[in-house]
C-alpha cells in the first residue's frame, strides 16, 4: 500500500506519532476532509425539509450516500436497496437501536446469543433487554484457536423456544481473530435465526457483505471517515413497522396532538437533524477505500499483523492473546510483571500510541487473561518501520518496568 | 519546607530529565520509596476510582496533620503517589484542605495530572482534600 500521502496528519505530524490506535479510530484522509468541509463551506443547509437550493444540495448528497453504502456491502445477487440502510450515530447507536426497536416485542420464550468475544457495545444492549423484558441472554464460546465454537452456538440454537437473534463480531477487537462468519450465518439461518454481524472493525479491513446476516452494522470513524456516524443495514421487512427508537423531527409522515403516523424506512430510524457533514463525510471515505481496493487493504493488513505478531513473540516477557492464530489489524498482548497502562504510558512518551486496559471487552479478557492488555492496531498505511518503532520503544520500556 | 518548595525541587528534578522517558523513569523510581502498603487493607472501599489502574489509599489523622500510605499495581501511578505525598503527606489537614491543586501544573507533568484523564491523578486528589476534612 501507498497511501500515507493521502493522510495530512501523517506527513504533516509534528512529533512523529507512530499511530497504531486505528481500531479504536482510523486516520482521516484528506479527501473526505475536503469532502467535509465542502459542506461547510458551500452548501451548509439542513436536509429533507428545505426547498432552496442549498438544502437541496444537501439532501442529494447525504441521499446518495446510501448507494455508496450498498453497493460496498453488497454480494453476488444480494443487492442493497437503499431504505435498508439506515444512517446512526456509530455502531453502539445501531446496535441499540436493533435491541430497542425489532426485539420490542421479545420476552422470555426469545434469546439472544453473543460470543465471549463480543465488545462491550454488543453485550450491554442486549443485558439491558433481558433486564426489561426477561429475553433470554446466551454466550457462545471460542475454541482453542479463538473461533466460535460452532458446536456450541447450535447447541444454543437447538435449546432456543421461539425467536433466536444471533449477534457477534465478525473481527472481534479484544482478538483480531477473524470469525468464520459465513459457517456462522449459515448454521443460524438453519434454525430460523436472525443473525446481526457487528462489522466495526471488518468492514474497514475485509470485504464484508450481507449474504448471510439480516442486521450488519458499522462505524465511519473506524473506516476512514468522522466520527459521530455510523450504518445499520436492515434487510426489507425487518424494521419497517417496528417502533421507532427514538422519536421526533423527521422520522414522522403527520404529527397532531391527537398521534403521529411514522415514516417509512430508513428515515423512520433517523429523528432530528442527522450527522449530515458525517454521513456525507462517511460516503466520500468509502469511495476512498474502494479506490485503494479493500482487497490489497486486506492483504496489506495482513502482512503487518503477521510481521508485528512475529515480532511480538520474539520479545521477553510479553505473551500475545491467541499466539497461534493469525490476526488481521490489531495484535493484544500482555507483558509479564508490567502493568499495561505504564507499558502504554512508557511506550507513548516514545511517540508510540496504542491502546491499553480492556479494550471495551472486559469479559473476555477478565476471564481468560485475568488482567488489562496492550494493543496495537493497524490501518492501511501502517509501515513495517512503525512496528519496528513499537518493539525498539517496548524493549526500551521493559529495562524500566 | 513549604508546600511551594516541595513543588518547585519536584519541578527541577524532572525539568532535568532530557526526554520523556528519563521524566518517567524519574517518576517510577520516586515510588520505589514508598512505604509498603499492607495487603490487608487492600479494600475495595480504600480504592481511589478514576485510575485506569487501581490505587489504594489509606489515611489516619496524627494530631492536626494527616498521615496517608497508599499503592497501586502501576508503577507510574506509584511515582504520581510518591511525588503527591512529598507535597502534602503529613501536612496539617487545613494546609492540604487548602491545598490549590493548579499548582501541580507547575510541574510540567501536565499529561499525567491533568484532571478527568483516566490515569490522572485528580481523582486521588480529591480522595485526600476530603480526608482532610
Amino acid at each position: 500500500m501507498n497511501c500515507r500521502s493521502d493522510f495530512a496528519i501523517l506527513t504533516d505530524s509534528p512529533d512523529g506519532t507512530a499511530y497504531l490506535d486505528s481500531a479504536a479510530t482510523s486516520l482521516t484522509p484528506d479527501c473526505v476532509l475536503e469532502k467535509v468541509n465542502r459542506y461547510y463551506r458551500y452548501y451548509n443547509a439542513n436536509i429533507h425539509r428545505g426547498i432552496h437550493n442549498w438544502a437541496e444540495k444537501a439532501t442529494v448528497e447525504y441521499e446518495a450516500v446510501r448507494p455508496i453504502v450498498g453497493d460496498f456491502i453488497q454480494m453476488g445477487t444480494t443487492t442493497v436497496k437503499d431504505c435498508e440502510i439506515v444512517f446512526s450515530s456509530g455502531t453502539t447507536h445501531s446496535i441499540n437501536l436493533v435491541a430497542n426497536s425489532f426485539c420490542a416485542d421479545w420476552d422470555s420464550d426469545d434469546q439472544v446469543i453473543i460470543s465471549e468475544a463480543e465488545h462491550h457495545a454488543n453485550i450491554v444492549p442486549w443485558q439491558q433487554l433481558r433486564d426489561r423484558s426477561g429475553v433470554k441472554l446466551q454466550v457462545v464460546f471460542l475454541d482453542e484457536k479463538g473461533q466460535i465454537d460452532l458446536g456450541h452456538l447450535e447447541d444454543l440454537l437447538k435449546r432456543g423456544t421461539r425467536r433466536s437473534l444471533v449477534a457477534t463480531s465478525i473481527l472481534p477487537n479484544a482478538t483480531g481473530i477473524l470469525q468464520d462468519w459465513q459457517q456462522i450465518g449459515q448454521l443460524s439461518k438453519m434454525y430460523d435465526a436472525t443473525v446481526l454481524f457487528d462489522g466495526a472493525q471488518s468492514v474497514p479491513r475485509i470485504q464484508t457483505d450481507v449474504s448471510v446476516c439480516d442486521f450488519l452494522v458499522f462505524s465511519g470513524h473506524k473506516i476512514y471517515g468522522p466520527t459521530g456516524v455510523g450504518v445499520l443495514y436492515a434487510r426489507q421487512g425487518l424494521l419497517d413497522d417496528a417502533p421507532p427508537y427514538m422519536s421526533g423531527g423527521d422520522m414522522i409522515k403527520t404529527v397532531n396532538f391527537a398521534e403521529t403516523t411514522f415514516n417509512i424506512m430508513p428515515w423512520r430510524y433517523e429523528a432530528g437533524t442527522q450527522n449530515i457533514a458525517g454521513v456525507i463525510g462517511l460516503g466520500r471515505a468509502i469511495q476512498w477505500v474502494q479506490e485503494q481496493g479493500i482487497d490489497n487493504i486486506t492483504a496489506h493488513e495482513a502482512m503487518i499483523s503477521d510481521y508485528a505478531q512475529e515480532a511480538l513473540k520474539s520479545v521477553d516477557r510479553v505473551s500475545v492473546f491467541f499466539p497461534d492464530s493469525s490476526k488481521l489489524g490489531l495484535i493484544v498482548f500482555a507483558v509479564d510483571n508490567a502493568q499495561s497502562s505504564d507499558v502504554a504510558t512508557l511506550l507513548n512518551a516514545q511517540q508510540v500510541a496504542v491502546r491499553s486496559g480492556y479494550l471495551c471487552a472486559e469479559p473476555i479478557l477478565r476471564n481468560r487473561l485475568g488482567r488489562g492488555v496492550i494493543r496495537a492496531s493497524f490501518g492501511c498505511y501502517t509501515t513495517t518501520e512503525e512496528i519496528d518503532r513499537l518493539i525498539t520503544a517496548l524493549q526500551k520500556s521493559l529495562q524500566t518496568l | 519546607m513549604m508546600i511551594t518548595e516541595e513543588i518547585q525541587d519536584i519541578r527541577q528534578l524532572l525539568e532535568d530529565c532530557p526526554d520523556d522517558l528519563t521524566k518517567y523513569q524519574t517518576i517510577i523510581e520516586m515510588g520505589d520509596d514508598l512505604d509498603p502498603y499492607p495487603e490487608s487493607y487492600k479494600l475495595d472501599e480504600l480504592k481511589v476510582s478514576g485510575c485506569q489502574s487501581d490505587l489504594w489509599l489509606y489515611a489516619e489523622h496524627h494530631g492536626d496533620c494527616l498521615h496517608m500510605i497508599a499503592t497501586s499495581d502501576a508503577v507510574i501511578v506509584r511515582g504520581l503517589v510518591a511525588i503527591v505525598f512529598q507535597i502534602l503527606n503529613d501536612r496539617p489537614r487545613q494546609e492540604i484542605r487548602d491545598f490549590d491543586a493548579a499548582l501541580l501544573a507547575q510541574l510540567g507533568i501536565q499529561n499525567i495530572v491533568t484532571p478527568g484523564r483516566q490515569n490522572g491523578i485528580g481523582s486521588l486528589i480529591n480522595r485526600i482534600k476530603l480526608l482532610a476534612s
